[in-house]
């Protein structure tokens, strides 16, 4: 419904139900304020009152709404004395900024808008400033006690550090128990910092910016919108971007501080050969001049077309594998493929879902026909149940981490299934401590109570689904009592989430990689389909089946066919009809057989199957299990090309390194974990002579008289746009700030936040049957430790980019083996102890830390650190459809260090 | 639902020693306990200072114009951090006063006195006991309210007696009660504002002490009426004996309940004191502070009717607001709107007989100070009809009538109708520094006109009575008291405004002397002399 409302006696029409602020602001006009925050109740600045009616009356514009007819004035003499005299008398209170972080002061600017005078020098206040955090300085001399920050901090982010303290004239910012920034429970997302309009809460350094420049976040595929500020061609801040639909403004501290790796001094600027050829192995101290040679471009293009020609004519296509980098726009990983099958021939391409989502991806393809989240984020703020399994959100999607704190605070039921206590069990009904791996026992006895109990949807069943009978008479093992003793937790409890999840509906699942990344991962999934299956909870609001992504472009690197076997858009390799359509576009004939999956490649190697490999973008020493057999198989190559924008553990074993533009430095495209494509924007040319990816494979392509046809990455997403009927409709101009959710049928098509509206991509929805398997005793027996390699919040994977942070180093600086304290009495540990860790792959030594999060019998770390190279540790067990290794179970046992 | 309890959180934390108070691993423990986060802790319980422990000094204009400064000497032996400087104890006709463990004690010149059973003043009847409730007609009014369930009839008389509110604002009481009676939520409340704490306002306290079955009545009546199934009296922390009186008024009226078979008719009651400052006697602060939350008012809308305590449809009168109803309830029958109400008054500062005293609704200002203060009109400067909320009259008006409307025609407000008195012989640069310094010290801090605001009313008269000010910080204030005026929350910071505008407007002379440095009552700048 529309209103019609007068504004300084022109008529608009707007909303109902919203704010006279709002409804102004829609027409484009900002009334002066100093404490709204977007969303949310606060009106304590009192700045923004307007004149309503006839005679005029003050209202506060902020908690006022407009009613039909309302005449508005937000200009008139006795507002701006009103406001003028406001602005007085907090100046009055208030210490001049001095140089230029007046800048960010909106009530100096203020001051200056309605000309206050400032009538006495301030006494210097007697405060002290707060510099405990690594990246945040707090001046309370400055603080207007707005209460922004309260919000950001407790009612946007839901961190719920920030309070006021004390009362009156007293009342300040405090932190958790009103102790410094820097020993509280700060998450350093920023928040406050970013709502604060006088910059008492502040960047250390923090400095005006020459310009400021729009982009998606370089790391998780939450996808954020970050505002960057630029001086000297230097990112010098981020803040959250406002107008984003994915975050609204909220980063994490990652997005916050981690964006030094750009500018960073050990950034790869120009190729570089090996000058020993044959001495594969690490730098170990040496100097890169030591070891590489730099080269020019048209020496290492000749050089890898040399390899490529050579491996292929004597060792056959095959021999010849490339793991593409999820980092990478969808451009570069569509050019990356297509290099890969259309000029070099080989279908050994793939990319990182291999080591992490690649069972979901695969199993929602079996069962829906589209291997993405069914839903987006924002139906967390319509579902009744949320089912987060396996899933530290709080540590590797904070963004998202935030709605669903919300949620929860709102009243959503909430259910976690994780072995380990995590952040978000204090807000939810039911925390389910399984033991590690055992998930499909548990998903697929909630679904025998469902059907047993007559709580599943029949017609959802009978009519979008087919398979059920043979799913229904396979679940018979999985009674309570049989999940009970597998997975450890009570039968009642079992039965009580399963009647949740199935009548408090629309019921959504989040899920990420304590699911996938186990030798049982694909059954793991699909135990969670089938449970959304029989309850209907797919294909409608507020329902769903989530898996939350990892890295940035993680789904556009599937969805741009690095994946062996399968074409761009996930269209089939051996059907002829699309072979035609490939191979016509691309004038090029495409191979015969199906290419492995990146462990496959690894493994091929190792056996002398593979000879070239070429790397972009992954630090697959670090990330593969089993590190020592990967080296291995890095070092028996005949060649291994490394592109990566830093000289990784992994490049440190190539031939050839070329040095690759970061995504602050080339256009392109992301399609974070809801399937949105938004707009990567160039902020800075790469340092050196560092180019694109999609640049350096036309150019290699070109070597091998092969014409890509791309003179920049718009035309690439046109080529996309054209051979993949989700992408079709998507263009880099259609794309601006917002985005668009595949799929997008046509130049005219808005999007789909919501697939299997109507009928599954596939036709109906497949039950998949699962099986369970369990341990070898004995292996317990020798190995009595489950060890979990998981994140940190401040890093990311290798941490190739956050260790670049001067901040996040402050932060969060070495890694630890978590442990219980009952365990850590029983093996005689203490904290801070260096300690031996062994499974039947390798052994490692770091030290260990007590944490009662952790279960007895389970040991958590995580695989950021280099002097912690926990994947020598994870044994080269795979999920047998996806080859998905089980980095969140390995048996380990540990030994004190005598 | 995820939310803490907060208010349990609250009860515990204010229930503690002064020691656990400062112990941030007690603090730590107790939200541990109740579901709280760290900061949700720090927020409440560093609002509150309340602990039983505290020694709590009176500071309201009434103690402070009796003041003889041996106050503090008179407390030596506490230590510092066990005394507290309060804005209202509710004590004022005994001025000055302090407060310990329930106790009041008098600080005069003849050392400390506990102010034991207290006379309430020949115009309150003690009614010792339920027996002598009864024989007074008492619960008669309830019981038959009770058999005839007529609430439509008796919302028409609230409406046609145009009742308002006693609490201090005036409001039209019939708005409030027909709201909350159309509200069709299974859940309402009726919560009893006897957070007294308008200086030298006390009657609340006499009231419900003397007849405690009268307020039990009055309010069991008004939540039937209108549809609230549970009873929320909250009075000021300080009232620990109103609170017994009740209590145990409410277990013996219970008892007569049952055997008169209409205890399972009646809504549920909580007798509770509840932490908080002056603020917390306006009603949104008030149902905060019950959440267990910080005592801050909230904005509005929404009003309490529609959401109030926890969530719920509120009705929120005030102490006397309620015994007025049942008061004229009980005349119902007859022709009741012949016969003239009458209203407790508060009577404080430079008069004979401070006290609280009944008289007819509406009688001249007159008639209190004199007849029932012993004092002369031509011997006072000035006269604050409400408390520190209702503005300034001079001596000269003298004849404005005790109601809403006469008052207001006066430029002034009635507020709770407790009158403090200023004598000739006062500086009133002196009078309005404490009243200042009042607002100053009693402003929750959250909307910026009036946490700036009355930090600058403030330093002006204290600036003044150190002939620092000039004319032209009279003349900036005066933009400042208009923000105030315009931009509060609540009515703190408005009330804090028009004291200051009020002053200007009859003593303007009185504070201009005082900037070229001239105290005309020869009570400032004594230092320098």
């Amino acid at each position: 419904m529309t209103m019609k409302i007068y504004i300084d006696g022109t008529a608009f029409s707007a909303e109902e139900n919203q704010s006279i602020m709002d409804a102004v602001k829609s027409t484009g006009l900002e009334i002066p304020n100093l404490c709204s925050y977007n969303g949310h109740d606060n009106g304590v600045c009192r700045l923004c009152m307007v004149e309503v009616g006839k005679p005029p009356r003050m209202v506060p514009s902020c908690s006022t709404k407009i009613t039909e007819n309302m005449e508005i004035k937000t200009r008139s003499e006795t507002l701006d004395d009103y406001r003028k005299g406001l602005i007085t008398v907090i100046m009055k209170d208030h210490p001049q900024h001095s140089g230029s972080d007046g800048e960010k002061c909106k009530l100096e600017t203020y001051a200056e808008e309605f000309n206050v005078e400032v009538e006495r020098p301030h006494p210097a206040m007697d405060v002290t400033i707060d510099s405990s955090h690594p990246g945040i300085l707090y001046d309370p001399a400055k603080c207007i006690l707005c209460r922004k920050c309260v919000i950001a901090c407790d009612f946007d982010q839901v961190n719920e550090v920030i309070s006021i303290s004390d009362r009156g004239q007293n009342s300040r910012i405090a932190f958790d128990l009103d102790v410094p920034m820097g020993d509280s429970k700060c998450v350093s997302c920023g928040a406050c910092v970013d709502s604060c309009p006088t910059g008492a809460l502040i960047e250390k350094g923090w400095e005006p910016a020459d310009r400021t420049a729009v982009t998606i976040c370089p790391y998780c595929a939450v996808g954020c919108s970050v505002e960057y500020g630029i001086k000297d061609n230097k990112i010098i801040w981020a803040r959250g971007y406002n107008e984003s639909d994915v975050n609204h403004g909220k980063l994490c501290v990652k997005g916050k501080f981690g964006f030094e790796f750009e500018m960073s001094r050990y950034r790869l600027t120009v190729p570089l050969v090996r000058k020993r050829p044959g001495e594969r192995g690490p730098l170990n101290g040496r100097s890169i001049d030591e070891v590489f040679r730099p080269v020019s471009w048209d020496e290492a293009i000749d050089i890898m077309a040399r390899e490529i020609l050579n491996a292929r004519s004597v060792h056959g296509r095959q021999s010849i594998g490339g793991i593409a980098c999820d980092r990478a726009t969808n451009e570069d990983v569509f050019a990356f493929q297509k290099f890969m099958r259309a000029a070099v021939g080989t279908d050994n391409v793939d990319q990182s879902a291999t080591l992490c989502h690649a069972p979901s991806a695969s199993m929602l393809s079996y069962a829906t026909g589209a291997g993405a989240s069914t839903n987006s984020i924002k139906d967390v703020r319509v579902a009744r149940t949320i089912l987060m399994a396996g899933s530290n959100v709080d540590r590797a999607h904070p963004v998202l981490y935030s709605e669903i704190k919300k949620a929860a605070k709102k009243g959503v039921n909430l259910i976690i299934v994780d072995p380990r206590k995590v952040e978000l069990s204090r807000l939810a009904n039911r925390h389910l401590l399984l033991r590690p791996g055992t998930d499909s026992v548990l998903f697929s006895a909630m679904a025998r109570y469902i059907l047993d109990n007559e709580l599943a949807d029949r017609d959802f069943i009978s009519s979008r689904t087919e398979g059920f009978d043979a799913f229904r008479d396979s679940l018979a093992p999985f009674t309570l009592e049989f999940a009970s003793r597998v997975t450890g937790i009570p039968e009642n409890e079992i039965a009580e989430v399963a009647r949740t999840y199935a009548t408090q509906t629309p019921s959504v699942i989040f899920w990420t990689l304590g699911i996938t990344e186990h030798e049982n991962g694909s059954d793991n999934v699909s135990s969670l389909i089938n449970l959304a299956l029989i309850t209907g909870n797919v294909g409608k609001p507020g329902t769903g089946l989530s898996p939350i992504r990892g890295q940035n472009n993680v789904q556009g690197g599937a969805d741009m066919g690095a994946v062996a076997g399968s074409l761009p858009g996930y269209q089939p390799f051996f059907d002829n009809g699309v072979r035609e359509k490939f191979q016509k576009s691309w004038s090029s004939e495409l191979p015969e057989f199906q290419g492995w999956k990146s462990t496959e490649m690894i493994e091929a190697a190792r056996k002398g199957m593979l000879k070239l490999l070429y790397i972009t973008g992954e630090n697959s020493v670090r990330s593969h299990p089993d590190s020592e057999g990967a080296v291995a198989a890095l070092k028996k190559l005949d060649f291994l090309a490394v592109q990566d924008i830093f000289m990784t553990e992994t490049a440190e074993y190539a031939d050839l390194v070329l040095p690759a533009a970061s995504s602050y430095e080339k256009s392109g495209t992301f399609t974070n974990t809801e399937r949105r494509v938004q707009l990567v924007n160039k902020i800075f040319d790469p340092p050196g002579e560092a180019k694109p990816d999609w640049k350096i494979y036309s150019e290699l392509a070109e070597k091998l008289n092969f014409d890509m046809k791309f003179g920049s990455s718009s035309d690439i997403m046109e080529e996309i746009a054209s051979l993949i009927p989700s992408y079709a409709g998507i263009s880099h101009e259609r794309l601006m700030s917002k985005g668009l959710q595949w799929p997008v049928k046509d130049k005219n098509h808005t999007g789909t936040d919501l697939l299997h509206t109507d009928s599954f991509i596939r036709g109906k929805g497949r039950f998949r049957i699962i099986s369970w398997r369990e341990k070898d005793p004995s292996e317990i027996h020798t190995y009595p430790y489950s060890l979990i390699i998981g994140r940190q919040r401040e890093h990311y994977h290798t941490s190739t980019m956050t260790s670049r942070s001067k901040v996040i180093s402050l932060i969060e600086g070495g890694g630890f083996i978590e442990m219980n304290p009952d365990d850590m009495r029983k093996e005689n540990f203490s904290t801070g102890e260096e300690i031996e860790i062994q499974s039947k792959t390798g052994r490692i030594r770091g030290k260990v830390k007590e944490n009662n999060d952790v279960p007895s019998g389970v040991l958590f770390t995580t695989f950021h650190y280099s002097d912690l190279p926990t994947n020598t540790l994870t044994p080269d067990t795979y999920d047998p459809p996806t080859k998905t290794p089980a980095y969140k179970d390995t048996r380990v046992k540990v030994t004190k260090i005598r | 639902m995820y939310n803490g309890h907060k208010a349990e959180f609250l009860e515990e934390l204010t229930s503690g020693s002064n020691e656990d108070r400062k112990s941030k691993d007690f603090i730590s423990k107790l939200a541990e306990k109740h579901g709280l986060r760290l900061s949700e802790a720090e927020n409440i319980a560093s609002f509150y200072t309340h602990s039983e422990g505290k020694v709590k000094v009176c500071r309201g204009l009434p103690c402070s114009l009796k003041s003889t400064g041996i106050e503090r000497e008179l407390l030596a032996k506490y230590p510092d951090e066990e005394l507290e400087d309060v804005s209202c104890l509710g004590y004022c006709d005994k001025a000055p006063v302090a407060w310990s463990q329930g106790k009041y004690y008098q600080l005069g010149n003849g050392g400390t006195k506990e102010l034991e059973k207290q006379p309430y003043g020949s115009d309150f009847r003690e009614v010792k006991d339920l027996k002598e409730f009864l024989e007074l007609n008492g619960y008669e009014t309830l019981i038959s309210f009770l058999k005839k369930n007529n609430r439509d009839e008796v919302l028409q008389m609230v409406n046609d007696l145009n009742l308002r509110g006693f609490g201090g604002a005036g409001f039209p009481v019939y708005i409030k009660w027909k709201a909350v009676s159309a509200s069709n939520e299974q859940k309402k409340f009726l919560l009893v504002n006897a957070h007294e704490g308008e200086p030298g306002t006390f009657k609340d306290r006499i009231l419900m002490e003397t007849n405690p079955y009268e307020l039990l009545e009055a309010s069991l009546i008004a939540a039937l009426v209108v549809g609230a199934d549970e009873i929320i009296i909250a009075l000021k922390h300080e009232y620990l004996q109103a609170e017994n009186t009740l209590k145990s008024a409410f277990e013996k009226s219970m008892d007569f309940f049952h055997s008169s078979g209409v205890d399972t008719a009646l809504p549920k009651m909580r007798i509770m004191r509840v932490p908080g400052y002056y603020i917390t006697g306006e009603e949104s602060a008030l149902m905060e502070a019950i959440e267990g939350k910080r005592s801050e008012p909230r904005l509005r809308p929404p009003y309490p009717a529609e959401i109030g305590l926890f969530g719920k449809p509120t009705l929120i009168d005030n102490v006397e607001t309620l015994l007025y109803f049942l008061g004229r309830l009980r005349e119902y029958s007859k022709d009741w709107s012949k016969i003239p109400g009458t209203k407790s008054y508060c009577l404080t500062g430079d008069v004979k007989n401070p006290g609280a005293y009944i008289l007819p609704y509406g009688s001249p200002a007159l008639d209190l100070i004199s007849k029932k203060g012993g004092s002369n009109l031509s011997d006072l400067k000035a006269i604050l009809p409400g408390g520190l909320s209702g503005g300034i009259l001079t001596s000269a008006e003298g004849n404005v009538k005790l109601e809403f409307d006469s008052i207001k025609a006066h430029g002034a407000g009635m507020g709770t109708g407790s009158m403090i008195a200023i004598s000739k012989d006062r500086c009133m640069v002196d009078v309005m520094d404490s009243i200042e310094e009042f607002f100053e010290r009693e402003s929750c801090g959250k909307c910026m006109p009036c946490r700036y605001g009355t930090k600058e009313l403030s330093s002006l008269f204290e600036n003044l009575k150190h002939g620092e000010a000039t004319g032209k910080d009279i003349e900036n204030a005066k933009r400042t008291a208009d923000v105030m005026m315009k931009g509060s929350i609540c009515g703190l910071g408005q009330a804090s405004a028009r004291m200051f505008l009020d002053s200007l407007k009859y003593f303007q002379e009185e504070l201009d002397e005082h900037v070229s440095g001239k105290c005309p009552s020869n009570v400032c700048f004594q230092e320098a002399r």
